[in-house]
């Protein structure tokens, strides 16, 4: 269960990530009624650049415990970008379960804006360090014109145009949709109005995908303190999980719009569609279509006809990221997992106000990680 | 085989203009990216071959004033590269050609 959640994030923070971090942490402390030394458990994650431009801190998480001040009896450290925080949270339930931590706190996050004004991101970083080779594959993927995982993510959006004629319009659908939920949440980063036109205006950053299509980097934290007992919140639980990793590089796979979410999502294929609403990961347009297609929720190709035809607000055909999603809502240091988690938990424990899904019994949520969508957590929430 | 003979071989066939992918042995399958066992099979039965050099785009996107993308090679194996030529798109047929790029000469996929 989750006893405190609190998130920092902002477009620009001046201070140091340890503020940040900071931030997040007493608010979360605050809302689960605990302090530093209840905490007996930390799980992080850490990627390249957004810890004060550092590319690298030896024993990460042991320096943050440190730092914060926390002296846990389990730590853990898990390493595959935005949907890391959900298996943290899986992981952390089973850890209280069997007795070996009573409090576990969950920190993610990090500077965006340190990579992002090196015109980076932290997949293209090591390209700062001509030293540094981040991948087993040295100069064969790095020597060339990309930028992971804009590129990758275009050569996705390509694909599904070629094989399954979705349109840029589809896409930009989608986006436009996204922001009306955003503008009614009333705590999103982005709003204001937004048309097809506006999205396909916006200048191609790598074709197919948009300017408005591709996910903010920004700075910020959410910490979630998972717990035995829920405190003042509603006791809700993982009711379904699974996680699905691949190791192929998406040229050696046969079908590159096939991410492991086909893989982690298919034992609970039913209960899915019984979900009252939808949290899925949108570092880009075409992350949302492959999710919808690869868990199950439309059929393979048919994403984009869907979005047209289907209202994603809180009270339509399908509630789809409720508070804007990661898009609108900024992802803090190129990881949008924590906001999926944190809107679900809005929406849950009924605090999303003028923005609610009414009754929320149970909802989806499922992140893909790593530049080349080589990982993919789905659960369900519920009580 | 260790990795460094597979990256010293790739090199050196990059240099004298010839495309390089691994065979697998065991189950027959091909690929690029260096590993020492095969990623499908697990095999450890490999050789460096040389490819034809002729594949075609299987999705390109254009990018910081060029094109990159994937290839699909005769041979079956796939490989990420810039691509050159006047109408690049997805599905045309591309032949390799090499070039320098910060000191290392790698393939890149020009449109016929």
């Amino acid at each position: 269960m989750i006893r405190g959640f609190a998130e920092a994030v902002y477009k620009n923070y001046d201070g140091s990530v340890y503020d940040l971090m900071t931030e997040a942490l007493e608010k979360a402390l605050e809302m689960a009624s605990l302090e530093r030394k209840d905490i007996d458990g930390f799980m992080t994650t850490f990627l390249p650049g957004v810890f004060d431009g550092n590319i690298y801190m030896h024993f990460f998480p042991d320096q943050l415990c440190g730092y914060l001040g926390i002296t846990p009896k389990y730590i853990d450290s898990l390493e595959y970008g935005g949907p890391s925080v959900l298996s943290a949270l899986w992981r952390a339930e089973r850890l209280i379960k069997e007795g070996l931590a009573e409090n576990i706190l969950l920190l993610f996050g990090g500077k965006g804006s340190d990579v992002r004004k090196r015109k980076q991101t932290v997949d293209s970083f090591e390209k700062l360090y001509p030293e540094v080779t981040n991948t087993p594959y040295r100069h064969l993927i790095n020597l060339y014109n990309n930028m992971n995982p804009v590129s990758d993510y275009a050569l996705a959006a390509e694909r599904h145009k070629k094989i399954y004629g979705s349109t840029d319009s589809q896409r930009a659908e989608l986006i436009v949709k996204q922001r009306k939920n955003a503008n009614r949440s009333g705590y999103s980063m982005f709003t204001g109005d937004l048309s097809v036109d506006d999205v396909l205006k916006s200048s191609i950053i790598s074709s197919p995908l948009h300017l408005l299509e591709i996910v903010y980097p920004v700075d910020g934290f959410h910490a979630f303190i998972v717990s035995g007992k829920a405190g003042k919140l509603r006791g809700i639980k993982i009711l379904n999980y699974g996680e699905a990793h691949q190791s192929l590089l998406p040229p050696e796979v046969d079908d590159i719009t096939i991410t492991p979410a086909i893989e982690s999502s298919k034992n609970f294929r039913n209960e899915i569609s019984k979900c009252d609403f939808y949290e899925l990961y949108d570092s880009f347009s075409i992350t949302v279509m492959l999710q919808l297609e690869n868990t199950g929720i439309v059929p393979a190709g048919q994403s984009g006809k869907f979005i047209e035809k289907n209202s994603i607000s809180v009270d339509g055909d399908l509630p789809l990221n409720t508070g804007g999603g990661s898009i609108n809502r900024g992802q803090p240091a190129y990881m949008s997992g924590s906001v999926l988690l944190y809107e679900a938990l809005l929406q849950m424990n009924e605090m999303a106000s003028g923005n609610q899904v009414k009754s929320p019994g149970k909802v989806f949520i499922n992140g893909i990680g790593g530049w080349s969508r080589n990982h993919s957590v789905s659960l369900i929430l519920g009580d | 085989m260790k990795i460094d003979e597979i990256y010293n071989e790739y090199d050196k066939m990059f240099v004298s203009n010839k495309m390089p992918f691994i065979k697998c042995k065991t189950c027959g399958r091909n690929y690029y990216y260096p590993r020492t066992v095969c990623p499908f099979c697990g095999g450890s039965n490999i050789e460096i071959v040389s490819a034809s050099g002729t594949g075609e785009i299987y999705s390109c996107t254009e990018f910081n004033h060029g094109f990159y993308g994937i290839i699909k090679f005769q041979e079956g194996f796939g490989a990420y590269m810039d691509i050159d030529g006047n109408s690049v798109s997805t599905g045309r047929k591309i032949r390799i050609k090499f070039k320098e790029i910060k000191g290392k000469v790698l393939p890149y996929a020009s449109v016929d």
